[in-house]
């Protein structure tokens, strides 16, 4: 029963642990995956608090990282996108057909690469860039 | 509503392996006290994980890339090392135990055992059991088609658990020597792939840098979105494309700890009371 309360207090220190402004999305960007693409509402944005309101109008479940970084050619290695030396910001995963997920993050300036590297899915287009002002 | 079955079974099974083979050792121990406490702690287990989820949820909030893999990969860790430990003991009392010991119950297993044993069930549930409940309340938020997705979770975990239970049911009733090298294997493959995630999880927030190259194209055992990919992922633990570094981590447990489980007992232990 030790593992249990020392598990418990950990979930709670995680929740009061969570960043961000309550409820504040900042600027929002809509989001489209389809099966050959990932489409932005908006390709540069500023500093700050940024939602990603993602809609899923593929037929197949995808995901969405967001790394630093600025070229969205990356090496295609065994049917995925070679993103090792990248820093993922964040990611969902399992994003359902139809399905839509908000990613919220604050994101300094910079270039970010958002892709779906899911195996096959960034070869068949499923990736684009974001440009963050400062 | 196939696509969240298969989801809802590939985040509960691993956990099902795991509750299920320690309740039926705790049976074949005697230990009926320690499973109702390994029970209470799997109910405590989901409830705290709907709870945090909900509370998420409710706050529109996601737990933040590194505290979420961070937690994830030292609760694998953790597990890695109460499945060892597992492996050890049934290795050191397996060739001893004998049916009759069965009725001497309590003495069997110590209670440093048997909390260690509960709590193991109890982690196995709850690591990735707080994703998974987000995961749902997102179907619930977001999809189109709530109904199915949310039904076609709830089968999906409701599957995992049938088999849990079949192993537990099948591992209470086999002859404990097979008993024991079956479970064995299962959980050092389900080990391995703990290590395996653990160092994945290391590796999104940057505390594991080497080795990070796609190693192998798995797709052809673990398709995406398929009923085979889920069973194959919560038996081996591996993504669909591994990087070098969760592969090395992954041989390096199944090696050693196979080699170990299975090899011929060179003489009968005496029957030494933990």
């Amino acid at each position: 029963m030790k593992g249990l309360a020392i598990s418990l207090v950990t979930c709670v220190a995680l929740l009061s642990g969570c960043s961000g402004g309550s409820g504040s999305e900042g600027t929002v960007i809509d989001t489209t995956l389809n099966n050959t693409s990932i489409d932005l509402s908006v390709s540069t944005v500023e500093a700050g608090t940024v939602t990603f309101a993602v809609t899923n109008e593929g037929d197949q479940v995808h995901e969405i990282e967001v790394f630093a970084g600025s070229n969205t050619v990356l090496p295609v290695d065994k049917n995925v996108a070679n993103v090792s030396g990248l820093t993922l910001i964040d990611e969902i995963e399992d994003i359902l057909p139809g399905g839509n997920v908000r990613l919220t993050l604050d994101l300094p300036a910079g270039d970010y690469i958002v892709i779906c590297n899911l195996p096959g899915h960034y070869e068949m287009g499923m990736v684009t860039k974001l440009v963050v002002t400062g | 509503m196939l696509t969240t079955f298969v989801i809802g079974l590939r985040e509960g099974l691993e956990a099902a392996l795991i509750v299920g083979i320690v309740a039926a050792f705790l049976v074949r121990n005697g230990d009926r006290r320690a499973l109702r406490a390994m029970w209470i702690g799997v109910a405590l287990a989901v409830a705290a994980c709907l709870g945090v989820a909900l509370a998420l949820n409710v706050a529109g909030q996601r737990l933040p890339l590194t505290a979420r893999a961070a937690f994830e990969g030292i609760l694998a860790l953790v597990a890695v090392a109460g499945v060892t430990y597992m492996l050890v003991w049934m290795r050191q009392h397996g060739s001893a135990i004998h049916s009759d010991l069965e009725a001497k119950a309590e003495s069997a297993l110590a209670k440093s055992s048997m909390v260690a044993l509960v709590g193991l069930a109890f982690l196995a549930v709850i690591r990735e059991g707080i994703e998974t409940a987000v995961f749902l309340f997102a179907i619930l938020d977001g999809s189109s088609r709530v109904g199915a997705g949310i039904t076609g979770a709830i089968l999906g975990i409701a599957a995992a658990s049938v088999l849990g239970y079949a192993i537990y049911r099948g591992g209470a009733k086999i002859d404990v020597a097979r008993f024991f090298r079956v479970t064995g294997v299962v959980l050092v493959f389900v080990a391995a792939g703990l290590v395996a995630m653990a160092i994945h999880e290391f590796a999104e927030i940057g505390w594991i840098t080497w080795g990070q190259s796609p190693a192998v194209d798995l797709t052809f055992i673990i398709a995406p979105g398929t009923v085979r990919a889920s069973i194959a992922t919560a038996f081996l633990g591996l993504q669909a494309v591994p990087t070098y570094a969760e592969i090395l981590g992954w041989l390096a447990f199944v090696i050693p700890m196979t080699w170990y489980v299975l090899r011929p007992t060179t003489q009968r232990v005496p029957i030494s009371v933990n």
